[in-house]
């Protein structure tokens, strides 16, 4: 300890000083299979157009419902009738279904809980997981292949395994159907995700500029701070993202563990399915809101999203 | 290797400013799942009071033996199999096919894949309404379409046992086919063009360069991308708790799902926790192997 020798050990396999990879040029004559033809080009954009009236057309007519009248949004033509189609675009543009989700559902306040739950939850999953993330990329541990592999596997557990214990853990200590209770529930599965995601980007910082920090004589704090947070801030960003997402679109844990009085979205929804009739207009807009700020998130941090999705196994 | 600990390993009352910043997670963490996952094991020998003033009986491994004797529950497995399977393998087909236009694209390339990504972003639940609408027997448009088309026979989908399976199986793959994709496509991007380009010169075709050059460099991610969805469709059962609520007659019924009914709708406690257990063992070897096939892939071939 007391020789402070600063022995700079280059602490990955990799040699840190090797460019990252450059993406491979994409302005091949060819393909990877085939030469490019006019056939196969039209081949290709027939098949992703399919594809997008496939994936858009589920949105496009909820969306459309969602501003129609019930009688306009329960009109389908007689069956064969192709020509008929048409009817999904005829329609006079109503807010009605809107408004009552706001003045009588009390959506206004599941969308509060949902933000409140859905950002704390995030907040705490994301501080935490940079800490640990940075703890465990970069310092050495007995038994680190387990540790691991031990915070790997509370984020695999299936939801409804996780739910049946807290349930009766949450109860004992009167923290069901209270935000507070929401929020820890969600980090049981967001913490280990952002801790993981998070230590895939800081894996992938050289060591060097740390080391170099240090030497100038920044303590380990200084150096967390002001040199590895900021370098891996994509990472921490697209974590919080997900996390938010990842809590925003939870419907068991709300539903379970939320109860009466920390009501999210995903559960307001369900209950406009009452066992008297279904009411598919409320339905319909309340899906319009519950997806739309998903969406733009994602797109938001689309670079990151599969590295995201599979926890940094596999990088865009 | 342990005398070279340079200055960033000095330690601070038996652990390094690394074991320090790890702490609160690890704490946190143990709290949130590791007295659960106990409480679960405990609670599964024994017969779980619901009133109040009554005790928990300890009743050995009877909650194991009724659950083996549940034809629910034993076919519970079947079911989850053959939504896993065939989800999984239309999924894997589709997205493979995309996988490859995708990388095909140039300038277009960005628009259509923020395009196509867009249903992963979607809460399970709102997929449940989405395909419920579309699917209702008197006024859902897929319902219109595939009656029109005459595929359909029967009167309703979400009815009947064979397309209400069909129809969860619809929803997963229109949620999650584009994951698969993104995930290949990142795969894809990784074949080394210089084996293909000498399968070229040997005079191989197309469907031997696939098989030969393309297929192998993308074992692991084919693993990862299969596993993640894997246990994904184990986690989650919102969409069939919304389209179906585990019938018409049981159909829908996935082991996962039947749990809720258990734990949620008997309130047998006992009975849950030993269910619960047991999906979580499947579950756990699940991802022992996908951290495996993930440690051998930072080693070697995808980076």
């Amino acid at each position: 300890m007391s020789g402070d020798t600063v022995t700079v050990a280059p602490k990955r396999a990799t040699p840190p000083a090797a460019p990252k990879k450059k993406k491979q040029p994409v302005q091949m004559q060819e393909t990877i299979l085939h030469k490019r033809t006019p056939v196969g080009k039209i081949v290709t954009w027939v098949v992703l157009a399919i594809w997008i009236v496939w994936t858009l057309a589920p949105l496009v007519i909820t969306g459309l419902a969602s501003i129609k009248t019930t009688r306009e949004a329960f009109a389908t033509p007689e069956y064969g009738d192709w020509g008929g189609v048409t009817k999904i675009f005829e329609f006079s543009p109503t807010s009605v279904h809107f408004k009552r989700l706001f003045t009588q559902e009390g959506f206004g306040s599941y969308i509060w809980h949902g933000l409140v739950a859905s950002v704390g939850s995030a907040l705490i999953a994301v501080i935490m997981g940079t800490l640990g993330a940075y703890g465990l990329s970069r310092g050495k541990f007995r038994r680190e292949g387990d540790i691991s592999f031990w915070i790997i596997s509370t984020r695999m557990a299936p939801a409804v395994v996780v739910i049946v214990p807290l349930y009766y853990i949450f109860r004992s200590f009167g923290m069901l159907s209270t935000l507070p209770g929401l929020i820890v529930a969600y980090t049981t599965f967001n913490l280990s995700f952002s801790l993981w995601l998070i230590k895939g980007f800081f894996d992938d910082l050289p060591i060097e500029i740390e080391e170099a920090a240090h030497v100038d004589g920044d303590s380990h704090w200084a150096v967390f701070r002001k040199v590895a947070v900021p370098l891996a801030a994509p990472g921490i960003v697209a974590a919080f993202v997900l996390c938010v997402l990842f809590s925003w679109n939870d419907f068991l844990f709300a539903a379970v563990i939320g109860g009466h009085r920390a009501k999210t979205v995903p559960v307001g929804i369900t209950e406009l399915r009452t066992t008297v009739e279904v009411l598919w207009g409320p339905i319909n807009s309340a899906t319009i809101i519950l997806i739309i700020p998903m969406i733009a998130l994602g797109i938001l941090i689309r670079k990151y999203l599969i590295q995201g999705l599979t926890m940094g196994a596999v990088r865009e | 290797m342990e005398q070279k600990l340079s200055v960033l390993h000095r330690r601070k009352y038996g652990l390094s400013f690394y074991g320090w910043v790890l702490m609160p997670a690890v704490i946190l963490l143990a709290l949130i799942t590791i007295y659960p996952f106990f409480w679960m094991i405990v609670k599964s020998l024994f017969h779980v009071a619901i009133r109040p003033g009554q005790k928990d009986e300890f009743v050995w491994f009877a909650n194991y033996i009724a659950l083996f004797k549940d034809s629910l529950f034993v076919h519970g497995w079947l079911i989850q199999a053959r939504f896993v399977v065939i989800s999984l393998a239309v999924e894997f087909v589709l997205g493979f096919a995309l996988a490859l236009i995708l990388n095909n694209l140039k300038r277009s390339a960005n628009i259509v894949t923020t395009i196509i990504l867009i249903p992963m972003m979607i809460a399970p639940v709102a997929v449940g309404f989405l395909y419920m609408y579309l699917f209702n027997s008197s006024f859902g448009w897929y319902h219109w379409f595939l009656k029109s088309a005459g595929l359909l026979s029967g009167g309703s989908i979400l009815g009947d046992p064979t397309w209400a399976m069909a129809a969860i199986i619809i929803a997963d793959v229109w949620e999650w086919t584009p994951f698969m994709a993104l995930i290949l496509l990142a795969g894809l991007k990784k074949v080394p063009l210089d084996q293909l380009e000498a399968a070229k010169c040997d005079g191989a075709p197309p469907i031997k360069r696939f098989f030969d050059v393309v297929l192998p460099n993308m074992t692991s991610v084919i693993v990862i991308g299969v596993l993640i969805r894997f246990m994904d469709i184990m986690r989650y059962i919102d969409t069939i708790l919304i389209m179906t609520t585990g019938g018409p007659a049981g159909a829908t019924k996935t082991v996962s799902y039947y749990l809720f009914d258990v734990a949620f709708r008997f309130f047998d406690i006992g009975r849950g926790a030993a269910h619960g257990f047991l999906l979580l063992l499947v579950t756990i070897i699940i991802a022992q192997l996908f951290v495996n096939v993930m440690n051998k892939t930072k080693k070697g071939l995808a980076r």
